[in-house]
């Protein structure tokens, strides 16, 4: 935890020079399945990013923000995360320019039960099932148990079309890379195992230019 | 002035399309895929409630009960019953006895009270000779006293517990080696029984062959389990569990319970069986009874069941 705080900390150190500042909204649905299990989600985010002035070696800027995924509660220790994205913007057209980024975000936070999944034909002894739950590897404040949160990345790819010079707009197309346990039960014996699973997600982004 | 409104506006309502959009089309508790050959739409509903005892043979309390649990088996909704409590002094026994003519099987609960007074050792064998049980779960919500009043239900650390459930385990192997036992449910709100279970097997409890129980009331309390589960999943990958009780406070919000909270419990505990709290809880205004599936059982009044027991029997 402490390294990912420093890395945020020398991103705004670094955004001191020249930059600019957009606030973006996002909501975006993540499918896919593991272990034939079937998970489907969405979620809204917020985000402050900042862009560089010129493009770094491989960066143009960075953005954080706040991912919610159970938006259909009041609670914010269900599939609530933190996010830490660097991206590195390309423009193409002049005449109808757009911008395409692709980002990097590190997602820090609590699942929930959000994908915790169980196929089961019903209940009672030896009745086989597969459970699948996400490996968590991560610390979360005030939260009591430990390593109850979940850090994971997420490769993503967007298209920027600007209107009016304040405002954009932008489709997401990306990838959540997660590390899941899986346990079959065959109705005699539990097998476990663990499985890295590749989400798809895709998005939109509206975003307004405040600086 | 006017193209600024317009992409402000179009912007807007793609927006909100698109989150009225996913708000149809994905279900965030991602339901479990339990089919149930009952024939009233609750497929999730797990046949198994808990059951007070009050009373004996011919009083209101058990007679009108066990008529009501009827029903629920009638209608296919019901096989097993978790008794209240079970005691050295035979409290509750008619109960036991009743329910094995009926043809159900039995959950039984010995208290840490008779445990304590009598002995752990003693206590359960002088129970165990008496009622009739499948599963005996022995003590339960030790860190709250169950919600009782003081003294209901003495209150002990899990280390403390652990050191004498232990003994009493090897006690039950050795002489009754087809008993099967419970761990005591852990808590069903807010961190302490997501905290009381982690400390349970780190102490040991994952190296006997005894079911996990959970209680589990609230959405605080299972995104803690979750955590706890995903934390020995392999360890309890080959464990028997029982979510000991769940329920709704509020007749109105039973079967939306069963609906969307079931579904929930079964993604995060694969659990064997669920135990709906309660049939009744006593009709006195200000308890528990708001879980209860009917009421008026004892109050002269006519009795009432509740939607969850309707939609259960096939009546609505």
């Amino acid at each position: 935890m402490k390294k990912i705080i420093f890395v945020i900390a020398i991103f705004l150190l670094a955004s001191k020079c020249e930059a600019q500042t957009r606030l973006l909204g996002k909501i975006d649905a993540t499918k896919g399945s593991v272990a034939e299990q079937e998970f489907k989600w969405y979620a809204v985010e917020a985000e402050v990013e900042k862009s560089f002035k010129k493009n770094k070696i491989l960066l143009s800027g960075f953005a954080i923000g706040l991912r919610r995924e159970a938006t259909q509660t009041k609670r914010w220790d269900e599939g609530v995360y933190f996010t830490f994205r660097t991206f590195r913007k390309q423009s193409f057209f002049k005449k109808y320019p757009i911008e395409v980024i692709p980002s990097l975000t590190i997602l820090w936070g609590s699942p929930g039960e959000t994908l915790n999944r169980t196929s089961q034909e019903r209940y009672g002894e030896f009745i086989s099932y597969v459970n699948v739950f996400p490996l968590r590897n991560a610390e979360v404040p005030k939260f009591d148990i430990e390593n109850a949160g979940l850090i994971y990345p997420e490769l993503s790819v967007a298209v920027r079309k600007e209107f009016l010079k304040i405002l954009s707009i932008e489709p997401v197309v990306g990838i959540r890379v997660i590390r899941f346990g899986i346990v079959e039960f065959d109705g005699l014996r539990a097998h476990y195992r663990t499985d890295m699973a590749v989400l798809p997600s895709v998005g939109l982004k509206v975003g307004l230019k405040i600086h | 002035m006017a193209k600024k409104r317009l992409i402000l506006a179009l912007t807007t309502s793609v927006f909100l399309s698109f989150t009225l959009a996913c708000d149809r089309l994905f279900n965030l508790a991602g339901p479990s895929s339990i089919t149930n050959s009952g024939f009233s739409t609750l497929p999730d509903w797990s046949p198994c409630v808990v059951i007070h005892t009050p009373g004996f043979n011919g009083a209101p309390e058990l007679e009108k009960q066990m008529q009501l649990a009827g029903e629920l088996k009638q209608a296919g909704r019901l096989t097993w019953v978790r008794f209240g409590g079970s005691f050295v002094n035979g409290d509750g026994l008619d109960y036991f006895h009743r329910a094995r003519t009926m043809g159900f099987k039995i959950f039984g609960i010995i208290g840490l009270q008779d445990l304590e007074i009598y002995g752990w050792e003693n206590a359960f064998d002088s129970i165990y000779r008496q009622y009739p049980a499948d599963i005996w779960e022995i003590a339960g919500e030790i860190s709250t006293g169950g919600g009782g009043a003081p003294g209901d239900n003495p209150l002990m650390t899990p280390e403390v517990f652990m050191l004498k459930f232990k003994r009493l385990y090897e006690h039950v192997r050795k002489n009754y080696p087809g008993v099967v036992l419970t761990s005591p449910p852990t808590f069903g709100s807010g961190s302490i029984g997501a905290v009381e279970l982690e400390r349970f097997l780190e102490l040991g409890m994952l190296e006997m062959d005894i079911i996990i129980a959970v209680n589990v009331y609230s959405d605080h309390a299972l995104s803690r389990y979750a955590a706890v589960f995903a934390k020995y999943g392999s360890q309890l990958a080959n464990k028997r569990i029982w979510v000991t009780e769940t329920g709704a406070y509020g007749p109105e919000l039973q079967v939306d319970w069963v609906e969307n909270f079931y579904p929930r419990l079964v993604n995060t505990f694969h659990p064997e069986m669920i135990c709906w709290y309660a049939l009744w809880v006593g009709d006195q205004e200000g308890g528990d009874n708001p879980f209860g599936l009917v009421t008026n059982i004892n109050n002269g009044q006519p009795l009432v069941k509740r939607p969850l027991f309707k939609k259960l029997v096939g009546e609505e």
